[in-house]
């Protein structure tokens, strides 16, 4: 008896919780509207540490304006914003079903950091005429007129723009060696395959050599790989892996005595890098960063913007070291409350909805740097890409010092469909 | 296992053995079916049930379309398959591969993806000839790894995903939940009909004489290595169906759907269903739609509201609760719903003498 | 030349720890005929109790070695009381079931203790290397390896000598004949799930401090199956042997052919073993009766 009667209320448990949820539909009506921002992040499953610290850092900095500030105002009064979040579990179904339950609680403007659904929530978004802001633009929705991204320049562009400044090096130091040999270890990871897209013709642009390794996503060793990079004769190399694998591929290095500079691209970052493996390990290797590191560097003065998000990470994470990819969330969040502050020159805040702010407020974007986080975004009819500059960047003493100055990247997309 | 599924009201006997075998034998099991049809039907229409609800439905239909198929193999069948969602995904993208390139509709293409699935199914269903319960298992395990691989590698593009037409009959468009909830429905309904009335005839009985002893069955002439293999046929056809709905609905094809982790949610369906039951598997269904929701919305408010913690610890905790009780539910049902269903109903029919 | 020697070293190394995970998988199925599919996260949880030793409560690194491997080996016996002692005599595949529905709990329990980002890293291993003409064997991989070859025998020795051993593999063949025979089940399951445990954490302890503390750990427990299956579930010789040779294959199919076609490749070479011994090599072959 006792039996049917647990698994009897577990299930009416369930059942109720489930059908009380369409009961808040809706957002607070009050004296000022809510702008309300919906995320939509695997908070479970292998990428939930990253997505979370996104969802976490656009959160904090709108959680922020609304304390602090009281809103965002405009000629008309003020704005707060009202945030709201659903997990997507990483798969694509599950995010269309988030994204449609934002939207039934109101939803004026989307965030999130994932490529993936960037692109499987593109028809979405753009039928609903609502604007994404995002770290990862994906592949289709590159070209989307509803979708402004803030941090890479497009999966296919990490390795294009470190080939152009290992290329503009060589060319400083002389054209030693006659040809520029390059490298690439790989992981298996899905996007590497959009990462390499037609890469050999872009090479042969170049008019250099590029040698590619892959390595299994699990393994704990890519000694034979670097080997042959190495008797190959590449001048550097490039990891197109998230932080667990560029730890391994350090490890092998290291242990090889590989001296050859080794670069991480954009899907992880250094203090990722080293917050794994260790600053030891960690030491001499470069990165590429869109936006300013977290890393607590005493020989470098930080930004208006970065000493506001260290002050929010010490305020709503005290435990815990900090992130780079917080950072992200939080210039996804400045890029959103500049929009909504531009879009309120315009329009009263009872007619403010996704078209108007996109109109009136990210379209307007022009020389935004989110206080000093990030170079430069302008927002062009045909360009949503961000601020199309990057730096790189080198780890020394368990620190992150720039080895480059900003640098254009380039914009090449991968054809629709 | 006693099959208490078969216990008709008192009063109710059969004179000829076609009687006996129908799916409905009384009077109030048809005016109840048919009820429950019509609801099916006017459900969008009624007040209270939002585009969302829909959503859940939709899914919920094309999930129990790919578990019945799981449950004709593993559960009728016993051969144990880990790797259903790979075959989904080969339903899935012929479906949208044969759309995006050479511009076919949905109704050509499902059947070409349901048999391109059924294919690759009797593939991987011919190591079954020598293995064995775990030890197939992993063969189809195998399949999920290597199809994924198969369909990274062959065709880039679908890993980033790439845009499918929705479906069109006539003028009509198919491309909100609320219209497409009427193909889902019906395709759902037509292949539960299909499943159950297989397993009452030859093949089904076939299946389960496989799977209660094999030896036995082989001994009284079942070819069994035929029969596993169209109950492979079987199971990854429906997949395939299923797959090419899938990318219909979502009218986007991307790798990142067809996970390992999809295989063994849609086992867990059928086990917490029942084995060997349609009625369990759409219960099972229901049962982990429900739970995984509660994951999905209030896993997101725990996030927010416990700041204290560290990042990711709300959702942790939601995992451990549903956890937990799914765990405490085996414990208590191990035969899953389809059997507690069964009980309650044997105690409603033989009240007050139910012991 | 070296490119081959350094794929095999490579191989064989990630070969060991397959082959630690597998034992963890093999003991279990030894002893009561479940497949546990929570294998991969007790590894994680094994890693991060290992990681809250040395970081979050500064022990020494022995010190928490030692107490992770203690928790881990008391973390399985607490796994089986409370999950698997319900369902003994329930078919298998609640069993499995029940299993996946543990490995969600304990990512549950990491993330909402340690958070689902990754962890500060631990530095276990000196930095010392042995050259073999051009490829290197770090101090790292030496320890994983005789790490896992010692456990294996360990193990094997165990399981044919010793009395509690005996009745491992007694109480896998039937829990009644055991218990009519005086030994007690419950006893013997405790133990064989608390060694699995501290295999598990083990090898999470190794895998860390290469991979990183993150949630990914867990994932080794997908390429540690074929392993197990291939030598064979009862076999404890056969995980090791097993796990040296799908990460043998892994290593020269991904070195030579790339794309990462090291993992599928693992399960088609699994798949063809399986045809010409479907019980692996080193496997009971069930004798079947009607």
């Amino acid at each position: 008896m006792t039996g049917r009667r647990t698994s009897g209320v577990i299930f009416m448990v369930m059942i109720s919780s489930i059908l009380s949820a369409p009961l808040s539909t809706g957002h607070a009506a009050g004296p000022t509207r809510d702008v309300v921002v919906g995320n939509i992040s695997a908070m479970t499953g292998p990428t939930s540490g990253t997505h979370m610290m996104c969802q976490s850092g656009s959160r904090d900095y709108l959680n922020y304006l609304n304390e602090e500030k009281g809103g965002i105002s405009g000629k008309d009064g003020k704005v707060k914003i009202k945030y709201l979040a659903y997990d997507s579990q990483y798969v694509a179904a599950k995010a269309k079903d988030g994204f449609a339950r934002l939207r039934e609680q109101g939803m004026d403007i989307l965030t999130h950091c994932a490529s993936g659904h960037s692109d499987a929530l593109m028809m979405d978004y753009e039928q609903a005429k609502i604007p994404l802001v995002t770290g990862s633009q994906g592949v289709a929705s590159l070209w989307s007129d509803w979708s402004y991204g803030n941090y890479h320049s497009g999966i296919a562009n990490m390795i294009r723009t470190w080939i152009v400044w290992q290329k503009s090096e060589w060319e400083k130091a002389g054209k030693p060696g006659g040809t520029l040999v390059l490298g690439t270890i790989t992981t298996d990871e899905p996007y590497v395959p959009l990462a390499l897209w037609d890469v050999d013709s872009f090479v042969k642009e170049q008019g250099i050599r590029l040698v590619k390794e892959t390595i299994p996503k699990g393994t704990t060793d890519a000694s034979p790989q670097l080997l042959r990079l190495k008797q190959a004769g590449v001048k550097q190399i490039y990891v197109l892996s998230s932080a667990n694998g560029a730890v391994v591929v350090l490890q092998s290095a290291k242990s090889m005595n590989l001296d050859t500079p080794l670069t991480q691209c954009a899907a992880a970052t250094l203090g990722d890098v080293i917050s794994l493996g260790g600053p030891k390990l960690a030491e001499g290797y470069q990165g590429e960063y869109f936006f300013e590191p977290m890393s607590e560097n005493p020989k470098i003065k930080a930004s208006a913007g970065l000493a506001l998000a260290r002050g929010l990470w010490k305020k709503n994470h005290p435990k815990e070291s900090p992130n780079d990819m917080y950072l992200n969330g939080i210039l996804s969040g400045m890029v959103i409350a500049e929009g909504v502050r531009l879009a309120l020159e315009k329009v009263p805040p009872d007619k403010l909805n996704g078209e108007a702010i996109k109109k009136y407020g990210f379209d307007r974007i022009s020389g935004f740097t989110g206080m000093g986080l990030t170079k430069s975004i302008t927002y062009l009819p045909d360009d949503h890409i961000g601020p199309k500059q990057v730096r790189y960047w080198v780890v020394r003493n368990g620190y992150v010092e720039p080895v480059s100055d900003w640098m254009p990247t380039t914009t090449f997309r991968i054809p629709k469909k | 296992m006693a099959n208490t599924s078969f216990y008709p009201p008192s009063g109710i006997y059969s004179d000829q053995y076609k009687k006996d075998m129908r799916i409905i034998k009384t009077k109030t099991q048809m005016i109840m079916s048919i009820a429950a049809l019509i609801m099916l039907f006017v459900l969008p229409e009624l007040p209270y049930v939002s585009g969302y609800i829909l959503r859940l439905i939709i899914g919920a239909a094309i999930a129990l379309i790919i578990c019945l198929g799981l449950n004709i193999l593993t559960g009728y069948c016993g051969q144990l398959n880990i790797g259903q969602s790979a075959f989904v995904m080969v339903g899935a993208f012929t479906s949208a591969l044969l759309n995006s390139k050479f511009g076919l509709p949905f109704w050509a293409t499902f059947i070409l993806a349901g048999l391109a699935a059924a294919a690759v199914g009797v593939f991987f269903g011919i190591p079954s000839v020598r293995l064995k319960g775990l030890y197939l298992a992993l063969t189809t395990l195998g399949a999920q790894v290597i199809l994924t691989w198969v369909a990274l590698f062959g065709f880039p593009i679908t890993a980033a995903g790439f845009s499918v037409d929705p479906v069109k009959i006539g003028s009509i468009v198919f491309n909100t939940p609320e219209k497409f909830y009427y193909i889902a429905i019906p395709f759902a309904l037509v292949m539960t009909f299909f499943a159950k009335n297989m397993m009452r005839s030859k093949p089904g009985r076939a299946f389960i004489a496989i799977r209660d002893n094999d030896k036995a069955a082989e001994g009284m002439g079942i070819d069994i290595f035929r029969y596993k293999l169209l109950a492979f046929a079987i199971c990854t056809f429906y997949a395939g169906v299923a797959g090419s709905l899938l990318v219909h609905y979502m009218m986007w094809a991307q790798l990142e759907s067809f996970t390992l982790q999809d295989s063994i949610w849609y086992l867990v369906m059928i086990i917490v269903g029942g084995f060997g039951s349609i009625e369990g598997t759409i219960l099972g269904v229901i049962f982990i739609t429900v739970l995984k929701e509660i994951i999905f919305v209030i896993g997101p408010i725990a996030e927010a509201n416990l700041p204290f913690l560290p990042m990711g610890a709300g959702s942790g905790l939601l995992l451990i609760i549903i956890g937990g009780m799914a765990i405490v539910f085996l414990s208590v049902e191990p035969r899953g719903l389809a059997h507690r269903w069964n009980l309650f109903k044997a105690y409603y029919r033989l009240w007050p003498f139910g012991y | 030349m070296d490119f081959i020697l350094s794929l095999i070293i490579s191989g064989l190394m990630n070969g060991a720890i397959y082959g630690l995970v597998a034992l963890g998988f093999v003991l279990i199925y030894k002893s009561s005929s479940v497949l546990n599919f929570s294998q991969g996260h007790m590894l994680l949880l094994g890693a991060y109790i290992f990681w809250f030793f040395r970081t979050a409560m500064g022990f020494n690194l022995y010190l928490a070695l030692f107490l992770a491997v203690g928790v881990g080996f008391l973390v399985g016996i607490l796994i089986e009381r409370l999950t698997l002692r319900r369902l003994i005599g329930q078919p298998l595949i609640s069993m499995i079931t029940v299993t996946i529905f543990l490995s969600l709990v304990i990512e549950g329990f990491v993330s909402l203790i340690w958070g689902s980002y990754p962890l500060q890293h631990i530095a276990i291993f000196s930095n010392r290397c042995f050259n073999i003409g051009n490829c290197v064997l770090t101090a790292q991989n030496l320890y994983a390896f005789g790490l896992a070859l010692t456990t294996a025998l360990a193990l094997i020795l165990f399981f044919r000598y010793t009395n509690l051993g005996l009745a491992m593999r007694g109480v896998a063949e039937g829990h009644q004949t055991m218990q009519s025979m005086g030994i007690s089940v419950k006893k013997i399951l405790n133990i064989s799930w608390g060694i699995a445990g501290m295999a598990a954490t083990i090898g999470g302890i190794i895998l860390g401090s290469t991979l990183g503390f993150q949630l990914g750990l867990s994932h080794i427990g997908l390429l540690a199956i074929p392993a197990a299956f291939i030598g064979g579930l009862e076999s404890p010789e056969g995980a090791i042997l097993g796990g040296l040779l799908i990460g043998l294959c892994e290593s020269i199919v991904s070195g030579y052919i790339g794309n990462a076609a090291g993992v599928p490749a693992a399960f088609l070479i699994l798949i063809v073993v399986m045809i010409f011994k479907p019980y692996g090599f080193f496997g009971l072959v069930k004798i079947e009766r009607v």
